[in-house]
């Protein structure tokens, strides 16, 4: 393993990435404490206005409880289906796995506004 | 009989998706094939427009320069972070995988508008860099066609990752050790041994990167300041907007049968484990 | 079009009841929008409408409610008729896929009448009718044979006067010259009320206006193009670009620019010169199961002047009964797009050249805006 650690070339580009990545996630925080009612970076005084907001609104809380029984409800059910698929797949060998394997994962690559008009329209 | 209840297994375990599939993609899918030939009227009318309209082509063209740039940044950014992922120590491997995960799990929208936070006029960077002195002026980060690339390629490096990381796992150790054993340096080992051992990987990861990108629609939105108008947009705008689903239909239909294309074009170079890691 | 700004007042109103909250509405109003066809099969569950019953489809979340209480419960309390809300959005695509589905459920929709006027002309909406509907309790000129005028709003100027010392703009010749106002400025992503402005910089007079001269304003435009920061596309984007201090002056909506105008402490200030007015209005589907007579009926209800200014403190939008003008307390005139001291200062959009025009010159300015 220790034939190819990182050498400090690629450890600083990795670390750079690093950075990159959490960015946009540092910048959320402090503005969900901002005191203002848009959004800003907080100058000084910082509130909780918008968390209580999120307690207090019960618009908030049924949308994530919704969001919670649609997600729990669409992840049970395509588990259950691609479980099945996949041993049927490991078990049989079916002549075109290939293939089947294509069609299973064409939702992934067909971009989603497609399949937004696919499923609300026709 | 033992045959025949292996088909029927086979069935009961391979059908539901597939039938589900079927009936709630492949279906509906061809009817928005058939209005891309029939909407407003039969023929392929559509696809003449599309091909001489000038704004869908600067679209198209503007989309795939997009995806482009964001591909070729993924790719770098993604394999130096996979390779610490991979191959650092076990405290480098944990810090890499949160780096990884942790905005993989966050949603795009919230990513954008952070993005827009950082890069803003009064944003932390325009912030820090004035305060520093570095610049006196803001500089412009988002809303053009940057602030798009960034917010999509920081979007797209966990897609990236998995692949390569899958391919950087399943390289022989000992291939490297024997060109260690035959004197090549760490710099020339990683680039002659190492990197082509990862091909695989990195087609795969180019590929699904692209793909993904080609169908991006929320990050140009938020951090585009409503110029760079991507394909998947100019969809919307056909299909709920200004109601020409003929347009819009025929589009698609281009739009999947490219990816379609490009995907077979690449069958031989990837294996659907390396799509999704 | 738009459409945006029939979801734009839900944030309003969803500030002034919970003031403190325009940036996380913005998240939703943006992921609503943005994300519009990912809760698609959501919203498949709309209501259906039973005899004795009305559905008026509008933008959804908190515009039900002040739907619902200005307009929707006093008309069931007076007509025995329930009127349920549905926020779904009638974009002209969903009006078009009910009509076609040959079962509409749908009876009232808040659209913009050009869209009213040419899904009329395609004969997916009922004729309104004038005997019912009182075209005195409209303003002259706001009354289309598919769409009954029910509110407005304007595409203004606010500017952040922080920047141009003592000076303000004047009208659009001001909007557009960044040597007297210097700074970036925003325009609307959708494209109405734009060339307008364009051309009234240009030099063109209010009267002859219409039949816009397209060329000339997107030209205007494009050499202007250096001097944009960004395209608004939703209100809260709209103010954001101002408060950001990333553009100096807009054109938005007179609903939000009253807003900024307290978020930011008087710094954002806005005027009515050459501001161009824009009417909302109601559109009954053709054939609706709800029964065309009750569906007339309840917009002859929504008329009454106090509805009307409920409509108005909730929302901030201009009345579209000119009687209602002098409920509106003193000191909120100032913010009504219609007041008469504001209205003369303005320019009326032509629905008609939108009916007619506005999908062609959309594909023109985004093609403008996006080179």
């Amino acid at each position: 393993m220790n034939s190819s650690r990182p050498g400090p070339v690629i450890l600083i580009v990795a670390t750079a990435v690093a950075l990159f990545l959490l960015m946009p996630l540092i910048a959320v925080i402090p503005v969900s404490f901002t005191p203002a009612r848009f959004l800003s970076m907080p100058s000084g005084t910082l509130s909780l206005r918008h968390y209580q907001a999120l307690i207090d609104n019960p618009a908030w809380g049924q949308s994530i409880l919704l969001s919670l029984r649609i997600g729990i409800l669409s992840s049970a059910i395509a588990t259950a289906l691609a479980t099945m698929f996949g041993l049927g797949i490991w078990m049989f060998q079916p002549r075109f796995s290939a293939l089947l394997i294509g069609f299973v994962l064409l939702p992934l690559v067909v971009p989603p506004v497609v399949s937004a008009m696919t499923l609300y329209f026709p | 009989m033992i045959g025949k209840t292996i088909t029927s297994r086979k069935i009961l375990l391979l059908a539901p998706l597939l039938l589900f599939l079927g009936l709630a993609y492949v279906v509906p899918f061809l009817g928005v094939v058939r209005w891309s030939f029939t909407m407003p009227e039969v023929g392929l009318g559509q696809y003449r427009a599309l091909m001489t309209d000038p704004l869908v082509q600067s679209v198209f063209i503007r989309t795939l320069r997009i995806c482009l740039i964001v591909t070729a940044a993924v790719l770098v950014t993604a394999y130096a972070i996979a390779y610490v992922w991979v191959r650092g120590s076990s405290v480098q491997r944990m810090l890499a995988e949160f780096c990884i995960l942790v905005p993989f799990w966050i949603s795009v929208l919230t990513r954008a508008f952070g993005w827009l936070a950082m890069l803003s006029n009064r944003g932390l960077i325009n912030t820090w860099l004035q305060s520093a002195g570095v610049i006196s002026e803001p500089l412009a980060l988002a809303r053009n066609e940057l602030g798009v690339i960034i917010g999509m390629t920081h979007f797209l490096i966990p897609f990236a990752v998995f692949p390569i990381a899958s391919a950087m796992r399943s390289i022989d150790e000992r291939v490297l050790l024997a060109a260690r054993g035959m004197g090549a340096s760490r710099t020339r080992i990683f680039w002659t041994v190492f990197v082509p051992l990862t091909y695989g990987g990195l087609i795969g990861a180019a590929l699904i990167v692209f793909v993904f990108a080609l169908g991006f629609f929320v990050t140009p939105a938020i951090l585009g300041g409503g110029r760079s108008v991507m394909v998947a947009e100019l969809v919307y705008l056909r299909i709920f907007q200004s109601p020409d689903w003929g347009l819009g239909a025929a589009i698609s239909v281009v739009l999947v049968l490219f990816i379609g294309a490009l995907l077979a074009l690449m069958r031989r170079f990837i294996k659907p484990a390396h799509l999704i890691g | 079009m738009d459409n945006a700004f029939q979801k734009d007042c839900l944030e309003i109103l969803a500030s002034k009841v919970e003031k403190g909250e325009i940036s996380r509405r913005r998240f939703t109003q943006m992921a609503a929008m943005l994300l519009a066809g990912a809760p698609a099969l959501l919203r498949s569950t709309g209501s259906y409408a039973q005899a004795k019953e009305l559905v008026l489809v509008n933008w959804g979340g908190d515009a039900m409610t002040a739907y619902d209480k200005a307009y929707g419960q006093p008309f069931t309390k007076e007509s025995g008729v329930t009127v349920k809300m549905d926020g779904s959005g009638p974009t002209e695509g969903a009006i078009t896929a009910q009509f076609k589905s040959g079962k509409p459920s749908w009876d009232l929709m808040d659209i913009d009448p050009f869209s009213g006027i040419s899904l009329g002309k395609q004969g997916m909406l009922e004729e309104i009718d004038y005997k019912t509907v009182d075209k005195n309790k409209m303003r002259p000129g706001f009354g289309w044979d598919h769409a009954a005028s029910t509110y407005f709003f304007s595409y203004i100027i606010a500017y952040d006067s922080s920047k141009f010392g003592d000076q303000a703009p004047t009208g659009m010749a001001d909007f557009f010259d960044v040597k007297k106002f210097p700074g970036k400025r925003s325009l609307y992503k959708w494209g109405s009320a734009m060339w307008e402005a364009a051309l009234l910089a240009d030099g063109v007079a209010p009267e002859k206006l219409y039949p816009l001269d397209l060329k000339r304003a997107h030209d205007k435009i494009a050499a202007f193009k250096e001097n944009v920061v960004a395209y608004w596309g939703g209100g809260a984007e709209s103010q954001s670009v101002l408060m950001d201090g990333e553009a100096s002056m807009a054109l938005i909506w007179s609903t939000r620019a009253s807003l900024l105008e307290q978020d930011s402490g008087g710094n954002i200030k806005f005027i009515w010169d050459q501001g161009l007015i824009s009417p909302g209005a109601l559109g009954v589907m053709k054939g609706n199961p709800g029964g065309k007579d009750n569906a007339m009926k309840f917009i002859a209800s929504a008329q009454t002047p106090e509805r009307q200014l409920e409509m108005f403190n909730m929302l901030g939008q201009g009345p579209a009964n000119p009687a209602t003008d002098a409920l509106i307390p003193a000191d909120k005139k100032r913010i009504n797009p219609v007041d008469p001291a504001n209205m003369s200062k303005q320019v009326p959009l032509d629905m008609e050249w939108y009916a007619e025009n506005y999908g062609k010159a959309f594909d023109e300015y985004t093609k403008v805006i996006s080179a």
